[in-house]
């Protein structure tokens, strides 16, 4: 259940941002999720509304985009995607090792309210 | 309605946290180990191998993470050495938080090497950074071969993995060659160690690998 540290640390994120530009009534927190994280969103969304069931944001809905998990051969040069339980970190036309484009993302994209 | 873009990572503060325990530790240039594995793959076992054959050369810490008990501590406890215990009651992994909350308890002045042993869990441990020099994963042979494509990102994350209970090999429909191939293509840069806790077999190339990261950080500019 590590959903609900990152719960957490959504909600840390969103109040400094309130904050900051002075928001209310937020409705939509868009997030977005790399496929390596193994973060389940449903376990996510029940965790954050537990958190903020009593506080002004309990109405938020959390919109997350899931990133693809891309590889880039460092021998060849290649880019291509992973598709699913096919994580070889080794490249799948020269077999050198790859860097990671995208897939372990873990972030808060965009808040939607109103200006206070 | 206005939307704000934000962009910020989500466990931005765990790994501020992180980060200002690694300069505390790198401070007193400590080791610091995040042990990390099943649950009965021999963490604990392995915790106290180390300590017995390495105690006389470095100074030892060990914070025990676990959901709930006492045991695992109380276990470690008859080695005198410095041990505090973390309960995370419910929370699957150990976090930069719950170490800076332990870090009163330990004397960082006398210590060397801290071993860090998180809960038992292939998921959660490797999203979270609590300041340590190195993530290390135990693996037990009767989980299987499988668990690399699994668990991908505990793979990745570590820079040692160690292959416990080789003795059972011959019961097992594993093979320590077909772990150790499918460790690598997940992460082709980790250290693999076969080791049995039990029959103590594979244990020398680990206590070298720590001694030559513990020389290699006291080598270190800070």
């Amino acid at each position: 259940m590590h959903e609900l540290s990152i719960a957490q640390g959504i909600l840390e994120v969103v109040e400094e941002e309130i904050k900051r530009h002075h928001l209310r009534n937020i409705t939509k927190i868009k997030l977005k999720i790399g496929e390596l994280t193994s973060v389940a969103p449903e376990a996510l969304d029940f965790c954050f509304s537990f958190l903020v069931k009593d506080t002004e944001l309990k109405d938020v809905r959390l919109e997350i985009e899931k990133v693809p998990i891309r590889g880039r051969c460092l021998g060849c040069g290649r880019e291509f995607s992973y598709k699913d339980q096919d994580f070889y970190f080794l490249c799948p036309y020269c077999g050198s090792e790859i860097e990671l484009v995208s897939g372990k993302e873990l972030y808060v994209q965009e808040i939607e309210g109103e200006d206070g | 309605m206005v939307k704000i873009p934000v962009v910020k990572d989500i466990l931005e503060v765990n790994e501020r946290i992180a980060l200002e325990n690694k300069e505390l530790f790198d401070k007193h240039k400590v080791l610091v180990i995040n042990l990390m594995g099943s649950p009965g793959s021999g963490k604990t076992s392995l915790l106290e191998l180390t300590i017995s054959a390495l105690k006389e050369k470095l100074s030892i810490g060990v914070i025990e993470g676990d959901i709930q008990s006492m045991l695992d501590a109380e276990r470690i406890n008859k080695y005198g050495i410095q041990i505090v215990q973390i309960n995370t009651y419910g929370a699957c992994h150990l976090d930069g938080n719950m170490i800076r909350d332990a870090l009163p308890s330990l004397n960082l002045e006398k210590l060397d090497l801290l071993m860090v042993e998180n809960v038992g869990n292939l998921v959660c441990p490797a999203e979270f950074k609590i300041g340590e020099d190195y993530k290390v994963m135990i693996l037990s042979m009767p989980e299987g071969d499988d668990k690399p494509i699994k668990y991908p990102l505990m793979f990745q994350e570590s820079s040692v993995l160690l292959i416990n209970k080789i003795d059972l090999a011959p019961y097992l429909d594993v093979s320590i060659e077909r772990i150790k191939n499918e460790s690598f293509k997940v992460n082709p840069r980790l250290a693999i160690f076969p080791i049995s806790c039990r029959t103590k077999q594979g244990l020398e190339p680990w206590f070298d690998w720590i001694l030559r990261r513990y020389k290699e950080k006291m080598n270190a500019q800070s």
